[in-house]
């Protein structure tokens, strides 16, 4: 047991011992151990700087080492970073070691310790470890100052997509403190009682200005704060490429990319490096950098270019041969030589780039701004092309470009130049065609042509000449010519057959001619046929004709309701017996007419057929004006007669016939129908077009009824549109009318003829005037052959006594005249001498021959015997009887009428009135001769009537021979 | 030749009369100038804030109205004082807010150089701030009020070009008390000539 306690004391002394001089030897300092450790901060960019020595190092000796270096964060037990930093190290060399900080510097305190191993193969023996340096302290908080609050790193310039970790240090612990992040408060994680932090992750640009972070004391007024530039990351240059236009100037360019955002803050630069010559220049713009070609002919070139900001670098290279960069400048001097009718020479010259190259050309030749022709040529340094194959006066554009012929890069830009071919003459004759109008015994021909087209005129067509030739008569010949750009013209030509020539003419020459033959015959008249027309046009198909056919001719009318029908035709081959008609001017609802001509070899062209038909139909627009007629009890008749189907927007294939009646039932012969209105009417239907009249039947008298006659076609029938209103009369009228008319007339004839038959039986029976010489009564005494019975002749009486009767009408009287008329005596004394009527007179009285004809203005006279003439003179005496005769007595005896005479017969033996006997003189003249009877005579009533200036209504005119005067 | 119709003496010649109608065209005339740059004071308060991004243009923001190289807000008491003393004060701080709004330009060029229109609106506050300090420097002696003579500009700009210096946040922060102290002194002393002028307010 003792023995056992022995050996153990001794083997725990034995391992003491050698622990001991373990230690002995770990104390001291090995040979190359880190020394003179010292750190410092660079606070802009977080970073610690260490720098060191290594010990005992001799002067000349290098050796490769290793530094394992540990950083801690607030104590030392708090190691956030272990790095092993190999480097050669030479004989007393100072070394250097930099860090980053995630976290500011002024956040928090860091410790920084080293230790250092050989790891170089000559000294293997001293592979391991040498102690830890002694901890070296960082705390940047004691430097800041005695401000209550910090906020850390200062105004830190990051990519976008970076994490950010940011503190404030504050000088007071009771102090509640806020962080916001563009007004966003944000959560930190404490590290000491005066210290938070915030981590930002993938930070995002925001402005140009920077993200705004602030901290602010709660109960208080003071804010301190920062800003986070957050960069667009730096995108590589994209497409660098360079290339030379003079072999002295290499022009680089590239696509910088995306701005960063920042271009104060941040900005970049770009450098451009060519290895091969190791030059080096800093570009002033950003996408593009010009380089001198080196005089000593370098050919190859590698370029480096390198874009780069505070943040972040980006690098694209290039390497190329010089001669196959080559992007050649633009032709120039481009002319155009011997510019003929098809043909035309192009020259041009190009910069030189040495004689070394050959430049490929490539010429482009635009007609009517389309391509028509490419060449390509082989140029040094002038170029020379013709060009073939044109067409006279027109205008060309060609253009040249080069490049490298050897080792294509990039064509020069183009050189373009116009040109003008040279007029040639018309090479096509125009397309003719003509219309013949028989116009009182002449043949009016309006002859259209065609414009030609610019390949055909092969120039300005100037003219058109037209050459009429008599076929009767080959001599006759006649020459129009019709100046350009008319396309037609009228000739006026009797019924003969003529020969008509066309040409059109430029500067340069004539065209061939067209021929046509006009001929006063105007054929055969064809029958019209339909054709259906669709939207493509209308396919007119014809019979072949035998015999000699150079070919046919379809004509028709554009606007066949315009009066100018813009006439067109279509000339077709022999052997073609179809078409289709086609034309922008067709328009639906129009009624188009085709005439197909047939033309002989002799170029006379005969109507074979004629089409019509519309290139669609349409529903017809409009219903025919319908006149009613024959309107019975029981009927009536509708009849449209000038109701043109010719006109229609379709073929009219006949009428509906629509009546509305009360009872609403349709007869045999219609239908009913129902309007879009609803309305039940009964429906006629005439399948005829050319029926315009239809006779409505089976009506009732006396009912109201309306009616409508619409056209129909193919594709519907006319608008339904008001309907005329008709009420049929009643069944008696037109039988009462029939049988009164003619009773009203024999009435009105028996009752003319009673009228007439008595007034016949009035004059011979008992007239107003009986006339004795007239009367039957002496055709009776004649009779009885009783010879002394005659008639009294009035020159067979002596007058002695004229009676004036003053009569006065109703109207116009005087106040002062007396109210009734009173006949005034003229006392006739007898002239034995101036009697020389027969002896006894026999004088009958008639108080009716006292009549009222001085209501008309007639004039009478005084049937005196002989010395009438006298007594008239007597009468003038009279200023008052002048004046009446003046007035009234223009006419003659013989002139007046018998009729028209109004005489006063008064009887010569008559009393006078009892209300006149005072009246009447005194002594009145006693008649001596025929006292029995009183002499009847007449006198004018103007002669009788009162002086209308004359106040007194009696007075007494005593008729005197000659000499002597009234009193 | 009557003095009403005379128009060869010299206006200042007779001073009981002239200087009258001229200083109140003259208090007129600079009123007038101070109602209008108070508008655009305003105008280029908002474009400032525009600029900055938040917190600027958040109502709750309030950094604390510190003196800028000594030119304070018009104190509270400014109404209560004479006339001449407040267009003292005015055309005092009238004066020193040019060199302000430099260096706020030459910051905000430097922080954002796309920002045209402000950087024009700063450029001319500067000027117009000038111009109005003229005017009642004018309107002062015209009243025959001594006027203070201006602080030297260099002075004024190296103390806030060095508040500046502290960073961005602070740059911003001083631009926006910086613009929101021209703000209020213009309007101070639109006020102020506001009382001068008559019919204004007593």
């Amino acid at each position: 047991m003792a023995l056992f306690s022995v050996f153990q004391t001794t083997f725990l002394l034995a391992l003491l011992s050698l622990r001991t001089h373990q230690s002995e030897v770990l104390s001291e300092p090995l040979p190359w151990a880190p020394e003179s450790l010292k750190v410092s901060i660079n606070s802009t960019h977080q970073c610690l700087h260490l720098q060191w020595s290594v010990h005992n190092l001799a002067y000349h000796q290098e050796l490769k080492m290793v530094f394992q270096i540990e950083i801690s964060r607030i104590k030392t037990s708090n190691v956030i970073w272990v790095e092993n930093y190999s480097t050669t190290v030479k004989g007393n060399q100072v070394l250097h070691w930099s860090w980053e900080s995630k976290l500011p510097l002024e956040c928090a305190k860091h410790f920084i310790r080293m230790r250092s191993a050989v790891d170089d193969a000559t000294t293997p023996e001293q592979r391991f470890w040498s102690n830890w340096s002694s901890w070296e302290e960082v705390d940047v908080q004691n430097s800041l100052g005695h401000e209550p609050l910090f906020v850390f790193p200062k105004d830190k310039l990051v990519e976008e997509g970076s994490n950010v970790t940011i503190c404030y240090v504050s000088r007071s612990q009771q102090n509640n403190i806020s962080c916001y992040l563009e007004g966003v408060r944000m959560q930190g994680q404490q590290l000491d009682p005066n210290v938070s932090m915030f981590n930002l992750y993938d930070v995002a640009f925001i402005r140009e200005t920077g993200t705004n972070i602030y901290c602010k004391v709660d109960r208080g007024d003071d804010i301190k704060g920062i800003v986070l530039f957050v960069s667009k990351i730096l995108e590589e240059p994209k497409d660098f490429s360079c290339e030379t236009r003079d072999f002295q100037t290499l022009s680089c360019t590239w696509d910088p990319g995306r701005d960063t955002g920042l271009l104060k803050q941040l900005p970049q630069s770009y450098t451009l490096f060519e290895s091969f010559s190791g030059k080096k220049i800093l570009c002033k713009h950003k996408s593009w950098c010009n380089w001198q070609v080196a005089p000593e002919s370098q050919e190859m070139y590698n370029f480096t270019l390198t874009a780069e900001n505070y943040l972040r670098k980006r690098s694209v290279h290039i390497l190329f041969n010089l001669a196959h960069r080559v992007h050649p400048m633009a032709p120039f001097n481009v002319l155009f030589n011997d510019v003929s009718v098809t043909n035309a020479t192009i020259t041009w010259k190009v910069h030189s780039t040495g004689n070394y190259y050959t430049l490929l050309c490539q010429v482009e030749l635009y007609g009517e701004g389309k391509v028509i022709q490419k060449h390509n040529v082989s140029v040094k340094v002038n170029g020379e092309l013709v060009l073939s194959g044109l067409q006279p006066d027109t205008e060309y554009s060609a253009q040249v470009r080069c490049a490298n012929a050897n080792h294509f890069w990039k064509w020069s830009e183009w050189t373009r130049q116009n040109f003008t071919t040279v007029e040639a003459a018309p090479s096509e004759a125009p397309d003719i065609w003509r219309n013949v109008k028989s116009v009182q015994g002449y043949c009016v021909v309006t002859l259209f042509w065609k414009p030609l087209t610019r390949l055909q005129a092969n120039g300005e067509i100037l003219f058109y000449n037209i050459v009429v030739k008599d076929l009767d008569r080959p001599s006759g010949l006649q020459l129009l010519s019709v100046p350009a750009p008319a396309n037609r013209t009228e000739l006026t030509l009797d019924q003969r057959s003529y020969q008509i020539h066309v040409t059109a003419n430029n500067s340069v020459g004539t065209s061939p001619a067209s021929v046509l033959v006009v001929s006063g015959d105007p054929g055969d008249e064809v029958e019209e046929e339909r054709v259906k027309g669709t939207e493509g046009g209308f396919s007119l198909s014809w019979k072949p004709q035998l015999g000699n056919i150079t070919g046919y001719v379809v004509e028709w009318c554009d606007r066949p309701r315009d009066p100018p029908c813009d006439l067109q035709w279509k000339h077709l081959g022999p052997n073609t017996t179809s078409t289709v008609i086609s034309s922008d001017a067709f328009r639906p609802g129009v009624r188009y007419n085709f005439r197909i001509y047939g033309i002989s070899t002799e170029m006379v062209p005969h109507l074979l057929e004629k089409k019509t038909g519309y290139s669609q139909e349409l529903a017809p627009s409009d219903n025919p004006r319908v006149v009613m007629s024959n309107l019975t009890s029981h009927s009536f008749t509708l009849s449209w007669k000038d109701y043109s189907t010719e006109s229609q927007p379709s073929f009219i294939r006949g009428y509906h016939v629509y009546l509305k009646s009360k009872a609403g039932q349709c007869h045999p012969g219609s239908e009913k129908a129902v309007l879009s209105d609803d309305s039940v009417c009964c429906k006629y239907k005439i399948d005829d077009p050319k029926q315009k009249t239809f006779v409505v039947g089976n009506l009732q008298p006396e009912s109201f009824y309306e009616f409508l006659v619409t056209p129909y076609s193919a594709v519907g029938e006319g608008p339904h549109g008001a309907f005329t209103k008709v009420t049929t009369p009643d069944e008696y009228s037109p039988m009462l009318i029939r049988i009164i008319l003619p009773m009203i007339f024999c009435i009105l004839l028996i009752m003319i003829l009673c009228y007439l038959k008595s007034q016949w039986m009035k004059e011979k029976c008992y007239p107003d005037i009986p006339d004795p010489y007239k009367s039957s009564v002496l055709s009776l005494i004649k009779s009885k052959e009783n010879p002394r019975l005659t008639i009294m002749n009035i020159k067979d009486c002596v007058p002695d006594t004229i009676e004036v009767v003053n009569k006065h009408e109703g109207t116009g009287k005087s106040p002062t005249e007396p109210e009734a008329a009173k006949p005034t005596y003229l006392y006739l004394l007898p002239a034995e001498e101036s009697y020389s009527g027969p002896g006894p007179c026999i004088c009958f009285e008639n108080f009716t021959y006292n009549q009222a004809a001085s209501d008309s203005a007639s004039c009478g006279h005084v049937p005196v015997p002989t010395k009438a003439p006298s007594q008239l003179g007597l009468l003038t005496s009279s200023e008052n009887l002048l004046t009446a005769l003046e007035k009234n007595c223009m006419n003659s005896l013989e002139e007046i009428p018998a009729g028209e005479s109004s005489l006063n017969y008064v009887s010569q033996v008559a009393s006078p009135m009892s209300g006149e006997k005072s009246s009447l003189p005194t002594n009145p003249p006693q008649p001596e001769l025929c006292s029995e009877y009183k002499m009847q005579m007449a006198i004018p009533l103007g002669l009788a009537a009162p002086s209308s200036s004359g106040s007194s209504s009696l007075s007494s005119i005593t008729l005197l021979d000659e000499g002597e005067h009234y009193h | 030749m009557s003095r009403r119709e005379g128009s060869l003496e010299d206006p200042q010649a007779d001073s009981s009369i002239s200087p009258l109608p001229h200083l109140e065209a003259k208090i007129h005339q600079t009123h007038s100038l101070a109602r209008l740059l108070t508008k655009y004071a305003e105008q280029l308060l908002q474009e400032y804030v525009q600029h900055q991004g938040d917190p600027f243009g958040l109502p709750g923001f309030s950094p604390p109205r510190l003196p800028v190289a000594g030119l304070s807000a018009p104190a509270p008491g400014h109404a209560g004082l004479p006339a001449a003393e407040r267009l003292q004060l005015d055309a005092g701080a009238l004066s020193l807010l040019p060199p302000l709004l430099d260096v706020v330009r030459r910051h905000q060029a430097e922080l954002n150089p796309r920002a045209l229109r402000l950087l024009r609106r700063l450029e001319d506050a500067a000027r117009q701030a000038r111009a109005l300090g003229a005017a009642v420097e004018a309107v002062l002696a015209a009243l025959g009020a001594e006027t203070r003579g201006p602080r030297p500009e260099p002075a004024v700009a190296a103390a806030a070009a060095a508040a500046t210096d502290a960073g961005v946040f602070p740059a911003k922060v001083l631009g926006l008390r910086v613009c929101g102290l021209y703000r209020e002194w213009v309007s101070r002393t639109e006020g102020d000539l506001g009382q001068l002028v008559p019919g204004g307010p007593a």
